[in-house]
């Protein structure tokens, strides 16, 4: 198969639709026998549920009917929630976001972090998941630099911030006062950026004592936040789509810093588009 | 226009008068002064109002509260009443925003038959279905040593809940605006907002009342906003689109606005 996205296909940021799927009685009914699942919820006459995890399966339907899936050598997780149930007879779209993009150290294929929403017919969220896989790339010798600005939260997207931050007046002067060590964490991933006086000392997964507070969010949302719009990160933090943990009041102190991070990693990853 | 220097409920309380005619009485948000009506009030004077813009006890130019921070938006109401007897205000309109929203509403519970109707933004009576502040939080945040950079969490705070359609220059100096206030006061009237619920008498208040919504504000959730609107009688209620937490600040002409909204309550009123 030569067409269908190769890994430097996937860029982080971009979302693909495609057609509606029905879950009839008939693939309910098959998957009860397939599956051996046939526990009353799903087999009663009354209002049985759909099985939740026809909606993975069927997302990877949809993956290999749109041809997204075409160069994709192995799955490697999936995280998945069910918000809503959904009925035989239902139909559901998939929304699906590219959350990553890392080319392995064997350079000849990538990892690729994968979002997932689920609605029915009706536009209600019923699903909501992640799912990574490893993508052939097309080219091993791949010039990867161009894409560093959407590279989070690897290491050497961590060291590009880093210069961009160090370069910063409103970031400099906000943290001239501060010594500690922002982390931000994408998911289960910790970035940690070591600051004294406004320099940027260090950047990277690890620092002697560790981040001062952690600012963590699920992929989808720094995605939203890095290459959305605008920079709504203050709106994201009141509605509660932040976690912070270690000192709050350091961060709360670094508000104005934390504004001018997310500018400079927004600016970094325009240039990546 | 006209300062007013004179003693509400203990304590000397700034008023700004301007225009006459119906007399309308404008209230400002948590923390915030009067000063965010200045464009509004000349506007809506020369359309043919009275209008009394006061800054609220602790806010503004007007003197603390006796017993210091108001907690209890009651109190607000209590004070208001006094000034608007003070001023001989005859069947005034209350418009407020926000906390002024609430004790408009908390006016129209206490005293409706009284009053020509009220203009209740960004405030739907009572407890949010799902608050954003708590009181703990609250109590927490009025320990200054533990609430670092007020300062810039008001301003940022403050441009996320200002609407789409608001130029990039107007929202800045809004923010800018807001930054001046007392935490000690800002805070204390928040624990007013998460603790007061005038819901109970909505469905008894005897003038006519409008509630109006930003579309952007996130502070704010519109089913809240729905929902007081069908306790009281015969309420009208809009959603603005592009339209964030502070209306009067946000919308160019205002007062043209407002004037409708006036126009069709006064028609209303029994």
């Amino acid at each position: 198969m030569d067409s269908g996205p190769y890994f430097e296909d996937f860029e982080v940021g971009r979302t693909y639709t495609g057609p509606e799927r029905t879950l009839s009685p008939a693939d309910v009914a098959a998957f009860a026998e397939l599956s051996g699942d046939r526990h009353p919820v799903h087999t009663r006459d009354e209002q049985p549920l759909v099985h939740g995890p026809l909606g993975i399966a069927c997302f990877f339907g949809w993956l290999y009917e749109t041809g997204l899936g075409a160069h994709v050598e192995a799955a490697l997780d999936t995280r998945w929630r069910y918000l809503a149930p959904l009925h035989p007879g239902d139909r559901v779209s998939y929304e699906m976001t590219i959350t990553r993009a890392r080319r392995t150290s064997a350079r000849v294929n990538g990892v690729i972090g994968r979002h997932v929403l689920v609605r029915d017919q009706r536009g209600v969220l019923v699903q909501e998941g992640e799912t990574a896989a490893l993508v052939t790339a097309r080219d091993a010798d791949g010039d990867d630099a161009q894409r560093v600005g959407r590279a989070f939260p690897g290491a050497a997207w961590a060291r590009a911030l880093g210069e961009r931050l160090a370069a910063s007046p409103a970031f400099t002067t906000q943290t001239s006062t501060w010594d500690g060590t922002i982390g931000l964490r994408f998911g289960e991933d910790v970035v940690q950026f070591r600051i004294y006086r406004g320099r940027v000392l260090d950047c990277g997964t690890r620092t002697p004592d560790g981040p001062t507070f952690v600012l963590g969010a699920p992929d989808i949302t720094w995605v939203r936040l890095l290459t959305g719009p605008v920079n709504d990160f203050t709106k994201r933090t009141m509605r509660g789509e932040f976690t912070v943990s270690g000192s709050a009041y350091e961060y709360l102190r670094l508000t104005s810093a934390l504004v001018a991070l997310v500018d400079e990693a927004r600016a970094l990853a325009k240039e990546a588009a | 226009m006209r300062a007013h220097d004179l003693r509400v409920a203990g304590s000397r309380a700034f008023v700004l008068e301007e225009g006459a005619g119906t007399p309308v009485l404008c209230l400002h948000t948590a923390g915030q002064n009067g000063v965010q009506w200045r464009d509004v009030q000349p506007e809506l004077a020369a359309l043919g109002y009275r209008v009394v813009v006061p800054d609220l006890p602790g806010h503004g130019r007007s003197e603390p509260a006796p017993r210091g921070p108001v907690r209890d938006l009651g109190d607000y109401a209590a004070w208001c009443e006094e000034l608007i007897d003070a001023l001989g205000m005859e069947r005034p309109f209350v418009v407020g925003c926000s906390i002024g929203g609430a004790i408009a509403l908390q006016l129209a519970v206490r005293r409706g038959d009284r009053l020509a109707g009220v203009v209740a933004m960004a405030a739907h009576g009572g407890t949010d279905r799902d608050p954003m502040l708590t009181v703990r939080g609250l109590e927490r945040e009025l320990v200054d040593a533990a609430a670092p950079s007020r300062a810039d969490r008001t301003y940022h705070g403050t441009l996320a809940v200002v609407g789409a359609n608001v130029q990039p220059e107007r929202a800045e100096l809004i923010a800018r605006m807001h930054r001046r206030e007392d935490p000690e006061v800002t805070t204390s009237d928040l624990i007013g907002w998460v603790t007061h619920d005038v819901r109970s008498g909505l469905p008894g208040v005897r003038c006519p009342v409008h509630l109006v919504a930003g579309c952007d504000d996130l502070w704010l959730d519109p089913a809240d906003v729905r929902h007081a609107a069908g306790l009281i009688p015969d309420a009208r209620c809009t959603f603005l689109e592009g339209v964030g937490h502070y209306p009067m600040e946000e919308l160019p002409g205002f007062a043209a606005t407002l004037h409708g909204w006036l126009t069709d309550l006064a028609r209303r009123s029994r």
